[in-house]
């Protein structure tokens, strides 16, 4: 579904260029879930956005097996429209021209506990339930492809882990093809079925590790959890 | 709601308080005709209603040209403000002149103005809009200068093209702004067109003011002040309803 080989991408200003990521290499299958871990600033908001379309200046292969309105991306700070209602935001997509079925959205609210809200404003909003729209904004469209950039940060443990369970649902419910960027262990453990462990800037794949048993029921209990959260902790850079 | 109307009833009557002390001392200082170049609120305010038939067609024509002059420099300049602001490579060219003519006093255009365009209504409608509209674009370019950036991703992740962005970020997001320097244009335009009033007309409320000067009728004169605040006020309200109803989000009560 995915497939990204030698991709290196530079930032160029007026005199200097930064290489961000440098001969990065993966891939994913359709109906997977990749889980990218890396330390703060080695380029993973800019990995999700090339693969999104977002960067037309890289170098290398990306090859992503679907039409740019199928993939749906979760900015980091989710960007939510103030002026627009919750309702507005969450249909964003369907506005800009994008296909999917405003019904659908309607029960994407009532699963996550936002229809009530519909008519507020994303001022009104608690963190977790910005996330939220974040997310049902991205599924709207109805995407095979959902990019996640760092979703739950900034989340009290339960909100975080509430989330993390809607979106292992939602991701087995709709056969999703999903890429999760974070920086915290056990969000990579819980929710990538493989981890991609980066590199300092720039970026590269220093290592993937495969998570088999991830969602499975009572998952984040196992011994087999623990064990994929101290593997990928033990390849940190 | 209420609040609101107990607040503005006390600053009405504080000003009504004030005037009239303003006026007794200056009946007192002054004597002979002079000591009525002030009268009381009373007087102004009775004058206004018992001569409304022949303020009202100046107060009409007045109220034409600033409203015409107004909406357009609001358009125009929030137009070309929020493009310079939010094109990068328009905004090197036209920053610059815009910065360089916005402190030029407009009136020093007056006379290129009635040279190209006459003596009539289009030339003090175009040195109204002149006034008010360096000041709307100002607003509309900050704003538009500082849009996150993560709502043009968010539409453009979402398949959003130029257009799109422009309806549903750039605009909005400038909306508060613009609305606020339409509120400051109303007073400059006011006061524009008063001066734009004074020669060359014998209708508006400009006009009616300095005719009465001219003639010592000092309370249409102040009764063609009070028209002048009535106007003024009438157009506040329009812009702060527009504000409440099109910037929803500004107002939510948390
Ligand atoms: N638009 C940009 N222009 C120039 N440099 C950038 C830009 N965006 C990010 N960078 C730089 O690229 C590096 C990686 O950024 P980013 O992809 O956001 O990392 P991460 O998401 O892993 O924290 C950082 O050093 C950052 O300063
Ligand atoms: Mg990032």
């Amino acid at each position: 579904m995915i497939e990204i080989s030698g991709l290196s991408v530079e930032y160029e200003s007026d005199s200097t260029s930064e290489k961000v990521i440098s001969g990065l290499n993966l891939s994913l299958n359709k109906g997977d879930s990749l889980g990218i871990i890396g330390p703060n600033g080695c380029g993973k908001t800019t990995l999700l956005h090339t693969i999104a379309g977002l960067h037309e200046n890289y170098s290398g292969l990306l090859r992503v097996d679907t039409t740019e309105e199928k993939i749906a991306l979760i900015l980091q700070d989710i960007g939510l429209l103030p002026w627009k209602t919750i309702w507005k935001n969450a249909t964003l997509g369907l506005d800009l021209g994008l296909q999917g079925n405003r019904d659908g959205v309607e029960d994407l609210l009532y699963e996550l506990d936002l229809y009530s809200y519909r008519n507020s404003f994303p001022s009104q909003l608690s963190g977790g339930q910005k996330r939220k729209l974040g997310l049902a904004r991205a599924l709207a469209v109805d995407p095979e492809i959902l990019l996640m950039d760092e979703p739950f940060v900034s989340l009290d443990e339960f909100t975080r882990e509430s989330l993390q369970e809607k979106v292992l649902k939602l991701w087995q419910d709709r056969n999703l093809t999903m890429t999760l960027v974070t920086h915290d262990i056990e969000e990579v453990a819980f929710l990538g079925r493989n981890i991609a462990v980066l590199s300092q800037a720039p970026a590269s794949v220093k290592t993937c590790i495969e998570n088999k048993n991830m969602g499975t029921s009572g998952f984040r209990r196992s011994e087999e959890f623990y064990r994929v959260v101290k593997r990928t902790r033990k390849e940190l850079p | 709601m209420k609040k609101d109307l107990a607040r503005y009833g006390i600053s009405f009557t504080a000003m009504l308080l004030l005037w009239w002390l303003a006026s007794i001392t200056v009946d007192f200082v002054l004597s002979g005709p002079q000591s009525s170049i002030l009268p009381n609120p009373v007087k102004a305010f009775s004058t206004l209603i018992n001569h409304w038939g022949a303020i009202w067609p100046n107060f009409v024509r007045s109220a034409a040209r600033l409203v015409i002059s107004l909406i357009a420099a609001i358009f125009v300049g929030a137009t070309a403000g929020l493009i310079i602001g939010f094109e990068e490579k328009i905004s090197r060219f036209a920053s610059p002149i815009l910065y360089l003519i916005y402190p030029v006093p407009k009136i020093v255009f007056l006379p290129v103005i009635l040279i190209l365009f006459g003596l009539g209504d289009i030339s003090r409608i175009i040195f109204i809009f002149l006034v008010a509209v360096f000041q709307v674009a100002i607003s509309a370019r900050d704003a538009a200068k500082n849009i996150s950036p993560q709502w043009i991703k968010a539409v453009r992740s979402s398949g959003g093209n130029k257009l799109q962005i422009y309806r549903h970020v750039v605009i909005p997001a400038t909306l508060p702004s613009v609305l606020s320097s339409a509120r400051i244009s109303i007073g400059m335009g006011i006061a524009a067109l008063y001066l734009a009033e004074l020669s060359y007309t014998n209708v508006g409320l400009g006009y009616y003011i300095n005719n009465s000067w001219k003639v010592f009728a000092y309370s249409d004169v102040f009764a063609g002040i009070l028209a002048f605040a009535t106007l003024g006020l009438g157009l506040y309200v329009v812009v702060e309803a527009l504000e409440r109803g099109l910037c929803k989000w500004n107002y939510l009560d948390k």
